[in-house]
């Protein structure tokens, strides 16, 4: 039987209810600037769930000009059994992806429980909505993804989706704007020419913020030459639907 | 009239936490594994369609050699060299 609270917005979308569950972020911070040809990263804890998601944006930006983020998810096993996961993320000052990043990792709210939202201050004020099976819809004592804008788009060898999606309300909205950083990285390789002269292009999908124009979307960065990765002609796509997400973390 | 829930942070001043204007993303489900020379199909259910808007999917890692293909209702994942550790999340939207 359903119970508890329901709560639905004026496009008659839930907001909160007795069986869904939004994302609320488990933990924030910044991974530093990085030198040329390198990513930094967080390091997930081992104890976090297995379904988090990342968000992230770039952290003091120059808004005189388009900043572009390079942020992807690693998550391995390796031989000796141990599992790695790492959030890569850097924002491209010029052209080399050295800016720091503000993160912010997401969780399904289920997985809060009274235990971790006790230690707020002042303890327990707010609203907490529980779903049918006693776990957590909602709870207002964690900063929410608030999402302002998503899309998807089907990636082929030929479309990736670029192109401006989010025009927030404000200047200050887009600086304060995340993107799900988990796929913004190279996702097409190709290898071509005659056997004698073989070489390669690559395409990465990167997020981009025009500070000038108050405006988010998608855009490639390429980059080729000889020394290809294959001895055959080839092309290989990342391909199929990706969602990409932007809010605010609040 | 805009109708819903507001939550204000305990700030000063305090900042939304939800408004009635955002988009919720709620988990539907997860899935991780590796695939290798054969194809692995999942079947999401719910009326999965990516194309409608009202869903949303993560696929992790990015790799040239991996692909996830939504069907209504259904992921393809299959890897065309070599085997990858994949994870994907579906969640919706606008429920």
């Amino acid at each position: 039987m359903a119970y508890g609270f329901r709560a639905y917005n004026n496009s008659g979308f839930t907001q909160v209810d007795e069986t869904t569950q939004g994302f609320q972020v488990l933990a924030t911070g910044i991974v530093a600037g990085s030198a040329a040809n390198t990513i930094n990263y967080v390091e997930i804890p081992a104890s976090f769930p297995d379904d988090i998601m990342v968000v992230a944006k770039p952290h003091n930006p120059n808004t005189s000009g388009i900043v572009r983020l390079i942020a992807y998810f690693s998550d391995v096993v390796g031989g000796n059994g141990v599992r790695t996961r790492r959030a890569f993320m850097n924002h491209i000052v010029g052209t080399l992806a050295t800016g720091a990043c503000d993160y912010a990792i997401i969780q399904r709210c289920s997985l809060f429980d009274d235990s971790v939202i006790s230690g707020q201050t002042p303890a327990n004020y707010g609203l907490n909505v529980y779903r049918s099976d006693g776990t957590l819809s909602f709870t207002t004592e964690k900063p929410t993804f608030r999402v302002r804008a998503a899309r998807h788009h089907e990636i082929t060898a030929t479309s990736v989706g670029a192109g401006y999606w989010y025009v927030p309300a404000s200047p200050a909205d887009l600086l304060d704007t995340y993107a799900l950083a988990m796929n913004y990285r190279q996702y097409k390789y190709r290898v071509f020419g005659p056997d004698v002269d073989r070489e390669y292009s690559a395409a990465s999908r990167v997020a981009m913020w025009n500070y000038p124009l108050g405006k988010f979307g998608t855009t490639t960065l390429t980059s080729g030459g000889q020394s290809a990765w294959y001895v055959q002609p080839v092309e290989k796509v990342w391909e199929g639907h990706r969602t990409e997400m932007v809010g605010f973390v609040v | 009239m805009a109708h819903g829930l507001r939550v204000w942070t305990n700030e000063s001043p305090p900042r939304l936490r939800l408004d009635v204007g955002d988009r919720q993303v709620m988990h539907y489900a997860s899935y991780a594994g590796t695939v290798g020379a054969s194809p692995i199909v999942i079947t999401v259910g719910g009326g999965y369609d990516i194309t409608s808007g009202d869903w949303g999917v993560d696929v992790t890692p990015v790799n040239e050699n991996l692909k996830v293909i939504s069907t209504s209702n259904t992921l393809t994942i299959s890897a065309t060299a070599g085997s990858i550790q994949f994870r994907v999340n579906v969640f919706k939207l606008n429920q």
